[in-house]
């Protein structure tokens, strides 16, 4: 579990632990687990799905944005 | 001097207009807070995007990004930011006066030449419109909604235009929240993007004392970073956000301000109609009562009179 946090411009979506996150990168999808190295990269068009371990996952579609993988946390930033 | 009937009628309609100010200042309270609420909802998304620039600014020479590069300046663009209501005391005056200076200082030619009104808000547009002054293009109806969306076609507008370089510069006049009770009217150059210029809007929407001027700043951490696929794309992909934010927060804070200034107007406004009242209700009870006298002693004169 890593802990991690989605916001738009005027919300904060996500903000929690979760195991896994897949989001599509300016170069491919990628999927985000614990212990990443630190990375910034800016994301394209597509779904954003977050494994939170409990029964239901989450996903929604975002339009573009930036991820920030840290060592403590994950931050996204989307436009919706 | 008016008489018992008309002064009673004069009470009647006092006390109803106290009524419409009243509930129009509480309206006004409501909206503000909720103007300051979406505000501050904003807020982790600006920070977080302004951390990251940080860390970018180590890694590329970011002045050389069109949006943040200056060049000689043609033409400008002046956004300018007022409400679609009056009944805000000075709050419109303020923000359009400081227009119009700001165009009149504008070096030699003739102002229409020289610069574009882009006006956010029906006051705005009808002031430069009264006055002939180009408008390039007015937004209406922002005074209540806050959603962001609704927002953004001003800041995709903007950028177009200054990457057309039908602009060689935006400049903003706008209310800026200080208070409840202090609004002011400021001008701000907007593009080229100022770094530092939208770190201060960021901070500047919540009050300087009161309700949420406590919140902390966030710490800052520093990493080794990897940038995929670079720097570069990064930063063209938080600029305009934050460009989007900025402008954002610009109209928030103008929607405050009107807010406030409406609430603080309309506090008035029922304070002085209670003062009205009560300065008739008193004449009205004196008229009342001389009125009764006066009978009585002509009822006594009458049956001496008869005795």
């Amino acid at each position: 579990m890593f802990s991690l946090s989605i916001s738009a411009i005027d919300k904060i979506i996500f903000d929690g632990e979760a195991q896994s996150l897949t989001l599509p990168g300016a170069e491919g999808e990628l999927t985000i687990l614990k212990n990443h190295i630190p990375l910034i990269t800016p994301l394209s068009k597509g779904k954003i799905l977050i494994k939170t371990g409990k029964k239901e996952d989450l996903n929604f579609p975002i339009s573009g944005g930036v991820l920030e993988v840290s060592p403590e946390k994950v931050t996204v930033l989307v436009n919706l | 001097m008016l008489s018992t009937r008309e002064a009673k009628i004069k009470i009647r309609s006092i006390n109803n207009t106290k009524q419409i100010t009243k509930a129009m200042e509480m309206v006004s309270a409501s909206k503000m807070r909720r103007s300051q609420q979406v505000a501050l909802g904003s807020r982790f998304y600006c920070e977080k995007a302004l951390q990251i620039l940080g860390n970018l600014s180590e890694h590329t020479d970011y002045n050389l990004h069109p949006l943040l590069k200056r060049r000689p300046v043609n033409k400008v663009g002046l956004l300018v930011i007022a409400s679609d209501k009056g009944l805000c005391g000075g709050l419109n005056a303020n923000v359009l006066k400081k227009a119009q200076k700001f165009l009149e200082a504008l070096p030699v030619g003739r102002q229409g030449e020289r610069a574009d009104v882009i006006a956010v808000g029906k006051r705005a547009r009808d002031f430069f419109l009264w006055r002939k002054i180009n408008i390039a293009e007015s937004f209406i109806g922002f005074g209540d909604s806050i959603k962001i969306e609704e927002m953004l076609p001003i800041a995709d507008s903007l950028i177009k235009w200054y990457q057309e370089q039908k602009y060689d510069s935006v400049t903003a006049v706008y209310t800026k929240f200080f208070s409840t009770l202090k609004q002011e009217a400021v001008v701000r150059q907007i593009l080229p993007i100022n770094i530092e210029s939208i770190k201060e809007i960021v901070a500047g929407i919540l009050p300087e004392r009161g309700r949420y001027s406590d919140l902390k700043q966030s710490r800052h951490h520093n990493y080794e970073y990897l940038y995929e696929p670079s720097s570069e794309s990064v930063l063209n992909n938080l600029l305009p956000d934050l460009f989007r934010i900025q402008i954002y927060h610009m109209i928030l804070e103008s929607n405050a301000s009107e807010h406030s200034a409406r609430m603080v107007a309309m506090r008035n406004a029922s304070d002085s109609a209670q003062k009205l009242i009560e300065e008739l209700t008193l004449y009205f009870n004196k008229a009342r009562q001389s009125a009764i006298t006066k009978e009585i002693s002509e009822i006594t004169a009458g049956a001496e009179a008869l005795q």
